[in-house]
């Protein structure tokens, strides 16, 4: 057997990196405890909602939400956020929610291979980063590493999805996890507005419509997680503004769906989800459609 | 080929271990996220500081038309020591409970009993493999991801000796508080990888 030693030699190096992330947070006497509700603890930043019990809601990114619809949908950038609009962004909540926006235009770009477009949100992220202390995510190896792939879209991918977690990571490490919040916010209501503004007109088998319908979980993972930091600046404003997107989603209907009774599927994954399916009328299509764009337009245009 | 190869990535990663490791973040553990075709990284994916004793939620919230691999990570320190249960929130449904290794004396553990410690997935397996649990929604739902750190035991089971009534020298193991200054209270990571793929197949519900 040829050993890839090029292989073998990275794996090496990133499994001392992930020991190193288990190890390095081993042991120590450690009797903090809980630090009581609603209080940001640790580098992880989180809120625990009672004493034991600490609950993370784990959300896509605008990378992860794109690789499932981009293919399906046309590029237009007319839906990306203008990114002369940085510039008008002054208190940290619209700093934070537009990072977001800028954010995911920066992923629909790269999964749609509008290389240019890509490094030109890019660019502006790296200029609101200094303005959240998250210089250190634009390092040197980073542009250099954007420069080299541009004209690679499976590359700029990647990159894009890095960024973002890296982003993540230092909001982390700096115990800012109201921003990641606020920023979560701000990237799934501008993916939400691209979807939904890239469909024409409603049909009963669009995936793309039945997505949106699908993305309700999503959004109640959202506004709990928001929840969290509800004392925190600009929260609650977040929360006030995308509580109408609740009201819509409510809207619409949950159907019992007819159950085959298979627990897996032919490779071994266990089948989930039960039996209960979101349905979307053409109706409920149009007011959602209305309620985010409206919120996407507050948020973008710092009202 | 690939169990040699699995052999040596294993041996790298046992083996490459400073004495002693500066303070870092947890989500320094997905540093080495990587994924195999077709299965991609989901960037959901988080690695959390936790305590011994404590209870931790993970909402995971899933897409129809994805599969799903999730895989489970934790701290040494922690001694695999936890309990882990799924529940699909959609049905409300206990898919997964299981702890984190079997009981101490137990025989190596099979596929599905455990969502720590590593199985054979055959008995003739020369490698081990970490437990995966693979799900599709049939429909969108989310799971909600339990996590029991058990507390650390400060008790130690010790070995004594003893003449019974008819002379003959007994040994039984009997527990013993530990009163070496070992922490009641100790801090680790745990991590909830996710990756995912298009699925190939779902048996949908009608």
């Amino acid at each position: 057997m040829k050993l890839n030693y090029k292989t073998l030699g990275l794996s090496a190096m990133v499994s001392a990196t992930a020991l190193l992330g288990l190890q390095a947070c081993n042991g120590g006497n450690n009797n903090q405890g809980n630090t009581g509700n609603n209080q940001e603890t640790e580098s992880d930043g989180f809120a625990e909602s009672s004493d034991d019990l600490t609950t993370y809601y784990l959300l896509p990114s605008p990378e992860d939400i794109f690789a499932f619809s981009s293919e399906k949908l046309k590029f237009s950038s007319a839906l990306l956020n203008p990114t002369d609009r940085a510039n008008t962004y002054e208190d940290s909540k619209s700093k934070e929610t537009n990072f977001g926006v800028y954010c995911a235009d920066m992923a629909y770009c790269a999964v749609n291979g509008q290389n240019q477009d890509a490094v030109k949100y890019l660019a502006v992220l790296r200029e609101l980063s200094a303005k959240l202390g998250l210089e250190s995510v634009f390092s040197t190896k980073l542009n250099d590493r954007i420069d080299e792939q541009i004209q690679n879209k499976d590359s700029l991918k990647a990159i894009a999805n890095d960024t973002y977690l890296d982003i993540k990571k230092a909001l982390e490490i700096q115990g800012k996890n109201s921003t990641i919040a606020q920023i979560s916010a701000g990237g799934w209501i501008e993916c939400m507005y691209i979807i939904i503004n890239s469909i024409d007109s409603f049909s009963n088998t669009d995936i793309n419509i039945q997505q949106i319908a699908d993305e309700k979980n999503v959004f109640e993972s959202l506004m709990a997680y928001l929840e969290q930091f509800k004392s925190k600046p600009g929260i609650s404003e977040t929360i006030e503004q995308l509580r109408p997107l609740g009201a819509a989603y409510n809207q619409l209907s949950v159907v019992v769906v007819e159950n085959t009774g298979n627990q897996t599927t032919e490779n071994g994954a266990m089948i989930i989800g039960g039996n209960k399916k979101i349905e979307i009328s053409e109706d409920n299509f149009n007011t959602l459609k209305k309620t985010i764009t409206d919120i996407r337009q507050a948020l973008t245009s710092n009202k | 080929m690939k169990t040699l190869k699995n052999i040596i990535l294993g041996l790298a990663m046992s083996a490459i271990l400073p004495a002693a490791v500066q303070a870092q973040n947890c989500a320094d553990f997905l540093n080495f996220r990587k994924a195999e075709k077709p299965w991609r990284y989901n960037t959901a994916s988080k690695s959390a500081t936790c305590f011994s004793g404590k209870k931790y939620e993970f909402v995971l919230p899933l897409a129809k038309g994805n599969e799903y691999r999730i895989q489970f990570f934790a701290s040494p320190v922690f001694n695999n020591d936890v309990q882990v249960k799924i529940v699909d929130l959609n049905s409300n449904q206990i898919v997964i409970d299981l702890p984190g290794q079997l009981p101490e004396g137990s025989p190596e553990p099979k596929k599905g009993q455990t969502c720590l410690q590593d199985y054979r997935e055959k008995e003739t397996s020369t490698s081990m493999t970490h437990p995966f649990f693979d799900f599709a929604p049939a429909q969108p739902t989310s799971l909600k991801i339990m996590i029991e750190i058990k507390e650390k035991s400060n008790v130690v089971m010790v070995t004594q000796g003893d003449w019974d009534a008819e002379g003959n020298y007994v040994e039984k193991q009997v527990p013993v508080k530990k009163d070496d200054g070992s922490p009641e209270t100790v801090k680790g990571c745990f991590t909830v990888y996710v990756i995912d793929k298009p699925a190939d197949e779902v048996t949908d519900f009608k």
